[in-house]
């Protein structure tokens, strides 16, 4: 009876101090530390449904301390410009890299995000005119559609972008995402006779301002490299 | 639980945004390929501009154009081709006094891009008007005052009768 009930107390003793041991008046937990990597889902997503869009996107972020994450994104984007009048296609691989930061304060175990970050975005790229309408006022000789084929190579472009998102995990180290982003064009290869109509990582650019948006939803998973602990002390 | 909830959230918000219309139109005045601007002038008196009665303009195997009594006219060139050709017929109403005389036009051509939505036009360059030679004819010569057209805020052509 007696060592039954020593074996009974040192098994709860010991099991208390797996999850979490409750001194007097803090709290300690463990906190996941890893290499997160992911995709997106919202590009494979119009690859699939779009005829004019081709493109992916792979992601990893690393996170430094509690709330701060290095991040980078690598993609590669298709994306045909399809109107009456002309059709333009833009092709290339991109490249982003910058930080997020978590805004959002966890109940102890659980690793949600909601971020902000910032990248700086670099794309190489391509654009390709297959066809064209010649813009006139009257109709008098038939439309002139020219399918005389137009390329511009080694095109490249930088941008400055804001992000803001979240991240939620739903089975144990994988998280599903979305986030929105506001960029600014640093620079762009200028062309001849023709406008950088879109960017891969940038997407479409506009007429009068150098800025632009995205959006987009992901999966990832966390791939855990080692725990920190941590004391919450508790009022 | 909660996970299949925000995903189909997330792909009704990406099929809606999806289905915008991109929102970029041609302006009503944006620049377009010009068409050629020609006045009418009284060989007589150059100076002076004078009305062709009853003018009907038509290039060979195309409609008729009807201007009316007029002494400004605009008519489009090819914008495919370097050379057009226009049939241009006073007294068009009349069955006995109408008076057809031919006048070929030769250009080279530039494609000019104006924004993603407007598309391309076409310029005209080194524009040059020759009358066919023929026996009873209504237009005695024409000038070529702007040999070069990108817009139609000018007369590129001056034809004396």
């Amino acid at each position: 009876m007696k060592h039954i009930s020593i074996f009974i107390i040192s098994s709860l003793l010991f099991i208390s101090q797996l999850s979490f041991a409750q001194t007097q008046d803090s709290i300690t937990y463990k906190e996941r530390y890893g290499l997160t990597i992911g995709t997106d889902l919202s590009k494979l997503g119009r690859s699939l449904f779009d005829d004019d869009y081709q493109g992916f996107e792979v992601f990893g972020d690393y996170r430094l301390t509690k709330n701060l994450y290095i991040a980078a994104e690598i993609g590669n984007e298709e994306d045909t410009y399809n109107e009456e009048n002309l059709v333009s296609t833009a092709k290339g691989s991109y490249i982003k890299a910058g930080v997020n930061y978590n805004v959002y304060e966890n109940w102890i175990g659980m690793q949600n995000i909601i971020y902000i970050g910032a990248r700086a975005g670099f794309a190489s790229f391509n654009q390709n005119i297959e066809e064209y309408t010649v813009s006139s006022s009257e109709h008098y000789f038939d439309p002139d559609v020219r399918n005389e084929t137009k390329k511009f190579d080694k095109l490249t472009a930088s941008w400055v972008e804001m992000k803001a998102g979240i991240r939620v995990e739903v089975l144990k180290n994988l998280y599903l995402g979305a986030h929105v982003q506001l960029k600014v064009e640093v620079s762009s290869t200028e062309l001849n006779n023709f406008d950088n109509l879109y960017i891969p990582g940038f997407n479409r650019t506009y007429d009068s301002s150098s800025v632009g948006t995205g959006w987009g939803y992901s999966i990832s998973y966390m791939i855990p490299l080692f725990t920190k602990t941590r004391v919450q002390k508790i009022d | 639980m909660h996970a299949s909830k925000f995903f189909c959230i997330a792909l009704l918000s990406f099929f809606f945004l999806t289905s915008c219309e991109r929102d970029d139109i041609c302006p009503e005045n944006a620049p377009r390929t010009p068409q050629l601007v020609i006045q009418f002038f009284d060989v007589d008196n150059p100076e002076v501009l004078k009305n062709v009665k009853d003018l009907v303009v038509q290039s060979p195997d195309h409609d008729f154009l009807d201007f009316g009594t007029t002494s400004e006219i605009k008519i489009p060139l090819k914008s495919d081709e370097n050379i057009t050709k226009y049939n241009f017929i006073k007294n068009a109403e009349s069955d006995d006094d109408a008076n057809s005389d031919q006048l070929i036009f030769d250009y080279s051509r530039e494609n000019e891009f104006i924004d993603r939505a407007c598309g391309f036009r076409v310029i005209y360059l080194d524009l040059q008007s020759t009358l066919v030679e023929e026996a009873d004819e209504w237009i005695q010569s024409s000038l070529v005052q702007q040999s070069n057209i990108n817009n139609e805020n000018e007369t590129h052509l001056y034809i004396y009768h």
